[in-house]
């Protein structure tokens, strides 16, 4: 009978709404986990390229930058990874990469990101560095891929699938 | 006449109404957006199924060259003004798809684009800056502004390409006329026996010539492998030849049996079993196309899956390197570049 | 071709851009009056060329592109490469980890089936169910970006466990999320299966029976409603499947009604599945087995049952830092050519009953194109 749907449907009726009201009275729902834009320490990047190296998307290039005598010494070529983040995927896989923990992930997305110039995206080594204007959170660090790892542990001979 | 003025952009900022046309994976952020969780009636948008009632498209995801070109269409058929945005970053600079040989890179070598939502893929709320950013502009543009155009070139440089790819794909065909392959490769028969067996994973390997293919898998479907499971091919130059796996199942057991034989590369040729297993018609359409075997016996061998997408070589040949032909075709030879 | 032999037949375009075209994907239509005479699919709107594209990136960078090729159900891809290069290194993975892709492999099933049920809602029109279906998704999705941080794509199964450790709160946050999927799930069902109206437009319509589905070349839930029992969970067991309790729901007419019906009993067995796997994973337990940059020549198989059927992953490699070769099973490839044309042969199928009979058999779009 269509009455089935009809007093499923009533129930509903008396119920608080699902809805999110995004943007009018609620931010845009983040989590502690959320992967959106990264920031780069200036200070620890040695500029050995592995971010650029393991990027699936092609998004990481290497920019040479010019700064006061002395300052980064850790980085003798002065090249610091540069980000296209209208390329990226915020897959993460540069800060699991990144042997100095140089590179985060904030939870800064598409929303804070929107633009009507696709120019401002690509974003060079000083702009990663400074933390974006709005409220943000770092959310994915390089700690987070530290923890308890296991020592591989190969499986015994005929278990595993494998054809010459 | 300023307050009709008034009067029809304030109408207009309040029933946008989007073309269904979801045409990639961006697409699946949109239910939320559109139904209950996020209710993007609250701002007067609305999906409507024809191009002639709508005022916006958004462009989600990669963009193949085979969709563009319903985009394209689209674009023509939608009254003024019409206004076209873009989420996703494939739309943007080809983003994750950027070797990809059946994408164009960017939506705005094709149109106007009036804002970018970036993102990998934007979240249903990310979206919501985009239509409330729609939401207060429209208001404040002049009424006869005709929104975002289509770029008066767009279908020349699409068949620009085009040309190029087909230029590519005679070429290839050619050289590989002209050189000498040598076959040498190590194959012995065993079927009906195991080459490998594979307990944990059910599987059986086994070997047969290419030409009694046919008669192995007729044999191993009367013994109750019915389910075909696919078609795997793997390009050896070295060897000057192209293995082919024929995997069949046998369900409520789960055992397959993976048969391998061999074609040589030059004229890759085998028997067709689509009367044996009439799902194999369309695995071997697609193995065709993109591995350039040809199935002897097949009714209607023809560009399927490739075709309006990729006129060049069979991609997925070893000798093929499309990731080089991307870069310098649509990034002007920088890799990194967008 | 059918439509040479009927002259009188009318052709006709069902989509690209046509909102009961299940993605984006086309048919070609023999019409006789109302009556569709012969369909033959029109892809390659969605192609990207993942083979081609997995071949040039490096083992630890395909973790993040090679699920993307159906972006309903991507979870299930996840796991068949992570498990496709793991047998390929021998390596056995910590048991923590095979418990969490396991809770990750069932939830993005139960939000693919329910994305189905919205699709499957707006083709017989009654967009109410489909509405709630979306909201009980969203509850997946918040888990996922709770737990994994991205709402559709996660690339949290990685060869060699999962990405990084699970929240503290995990055991909490999955059965809450259990909990208030089930409570929707059952209005869902209720008002949606017991429909009179969904009843008339599904029942002893869209007839695939067992023997013939198996030649056709469907697997998965389709195939389990023919009434055939074969889950590759239990019967090539993976993971963990064989520690775990659950059954295989089947149907028995094989009609799209018992289609629905299976996707919303498989939901259910899949909540039973988490619940059960929420217990096992320990906090502190390691997660995780460093890979080696490169990779030993082989091959890696791996068979798993996604939200559609059967995936089946292959890699080959020949040493190095990138695969050789990735091929990839199409699920829902049978799904959209052979077992559209034998409903075709074999009912009388009308135009309006077309996109009900195409909803039911829930085929993934981008997947045949991939």
């Amino acid at each position: 009978m269509v009455w089935v749907t009809l007093k499923k449907a009533a129930k509903y009726l008396f119920r608080r709404p699902y809805t999110r009201m995004v943007p009018k009275s609620e931010p845009p729902f983040k989590t502690d986990h959320t992967r959106g834009r990264h920031i780069l320490d200036l200070n620890k990047c040695t500029g050995c390229s592995l971010c650029k190296m393991v990027c699936p998307a092609n998004a990481i290039d290497m920019e040479h930058i010019e700064v006061e005598e002395g300052k980064y010494p850790q980085n003798k070529k002065k090249i610091f990874p540069r980000i296209d983040l209208h390329k990226c995927t915020y897959c993460g896989l540069c800060v699991e990469y990144c042997p100095f923990s140089a590179l985060s992930m904030t939870d800064v997305t598409g929303f804070e990101l929107f633009t009507t110039d696709k120019s401002t995206t690509l974003k060079h080594p000083q702009e990663l560095a400074v933390p974006p204007e709005s409220k943000y959170r770092v959310t994915i660090t390089k700690a987070m891929f530290l923890g308890v790892l296991q020592n591989p542990q190969v499986k015994p001979a005929g278990k595993g699938g494998s054809h010459g | 006449m300023g307050l009709l003025e008034d009067f029809v952009a304030w109408a207009r900022s309040k029933s946008m109404w989007l073309v269904h046309y979801c045409a990639a994976c961006g697409a699946i952020e949109f239910p939320p957006v559109v139904t209950s969780v996020l209710d993007w009636e609250r701002y007067g948008y609305m999906p409507v199924p024809t191009p002639r009632q709508s005022d916006l498209y958004a462009g989600m995801g990669y963009l193949t060259k085979k969709s563009l070109k319903v985009v394209l269409r689209l674009l023509e058929q939608m009254p003024n003004p019409k206004w076209v945005v873009a989420g996703c970053n494939c739309t943007a600079t080809g983003g994750l798809y950027w070797d990809s040989y059946a994408t164009y890179k960017r939506l705005d070598e094709f149109m106007q684009v009036e804002g970018w939502v970036p993102g990998c893929m934007p979240t249903s709320d990310d979206w919501f800056a985009l239509l409330t950013y729609f939401y207060n502009k429209v208001k404040e543009r002049p009424v006869n502004d005709k929104g975002s155009r289509k770029l008066s070139d767009a279908w020349e440089k699409i068949r620009k390409w085009e040309e190029m790819e087909r230029e590519w794909a005679e070429e290839y065909w050619e050289s590989l006329k002209k050189t000498e392959i040598k076959v040498n490769y190590q194959f012995e028969e065993k079927f009906p026996e195991c080459v490998e067996r594979n307990e944990s994973l059910k599987l059986c390997l086994t070997t047969v010539e290419a030409g009694r293919i046919r008669e192995a898998l007729k044999k191993l479907y009367d013994e109750g492998y019915t389910l075909i499971n696919n078609i795997n091919t793997v390009d050896l130059p070295k060897n000057g030849v192209i293995e082919v796996y024929y995997i069949v199942e046998k369900p409520l057991e789960g055992d397959q049996v993976w048969v391998k034989t061999y074609v040589p590369r030059k004229e890759a040729e085998i028997d067709s079993i689509h009367d044996i297993y009439s799902l194999a018609y369309y695995i071997e359409l697609e193995t065709h196309e993109k591995m350039g075997i040809k199935f002897r016996g097949h009714p209607n061998l023809r560009k399927w899956i490739l075709e309006g997408n990729w006129e060049g070589p069979p991609p997925l040949r070893k000798d093929v390197d499309i990731p080089k032909w991307v870069i310098k075709v649509h990034y002007g030879g920088y890799a990194y570049g967008r | 071709m059918a439509g040479e032999s009927v002259s009188k037949s009318l052709m006709l375009y069902f989509g690209p851009q046509h909102p009961g075209a299940p993605g984006n994907v086309a048919y070609k239509l023999w019409l006789d009056g109302e009556r569709v005479i012969d369909a033959e699919l029109v892809p390659g709107f969605l192609l990207r060329g993942f083979e081609m594209m997995m071949e040039n990136r490096a083992w630890e960078m395909n973790i993040v592109i090679g699920y993307r090729f159906c972006v309903e159900d991507p979870d299930s891809l996840e796991l068949g490469y992570a498990e496709a290069v793991d047998r390929l290194l021998k390596y056995d993975i910590p048991e923590k980890a095979k418990w969490v892709r396991m809770i990750q492999h069932e939830f993005g099933r139960i939000a693919s089936h329910l994305f189905w049920a919205n699709h499957m809602s707006g083709s017989v029109g009654l967009r109410t169910t489909g509405f709630w279906s979306i909201a009980a998704r969203e509850e997946v999705l918040k888990w996922f970006y709770k737990v994994v941080g991205h709402r559709i794509y996660h690339s949290f199964s990685v060869p060699g466990g999962i990405r990084w450790d699970v929240p503290k709160d995990f055991k909490e946050l999955t059965l809450k999320t259990a909990d208030k999927i089930e409570e929707l799930v059952k209005d869902i069902e209720a008002a949606l299966l017991k429909n009179s109206v969904f009843k008339a437009r599904t029942k002893g319509v869209g007839v695939i029976k067992g023997e013939d589905a198996i030649k056709l070349g469907i697997t998965g839930p389709s195939l389990r409603a023919a009434g055939v029992s074969y889950d590759i969970r239990k019967a090539v067991p993976y993971e963990n499947y064989d520690k775990v309790k659950f059954d295989i729901p089947t149907g028995e007419n094989g009609d799209s009604y018992d289609r629905a019906v299976v996707r919303f009993k498989e939901i259910h067995q899949s909540l039973r599945i988490i619940r059960q796997a929420v217990e096992e994973v320990k906090p502190g337990d390691p997660w995780r087995i460093k890979l080696p940059l490169t990779v030993p020549p082989g091959t890696g198989i791996a068979r798993v049952e996604a939200a559609r059927g059967e995936y089946m992953i292959h890699v080959v490699s020949q040493g190095g830092r990138k695969p050789y070769r990735v091929r990839l099973r199409s699920v829902s490839l049978p799904l959209m050519t052979t077992a559209i044309k034998h409903v075709i042969k074999n009912e009388e199928v009308t135009i309006a009953d077309f996109p009900v009979i195409l909803g039911s058999l829930d085929p993934c779009a981008p997947d045949i194109d991939r």
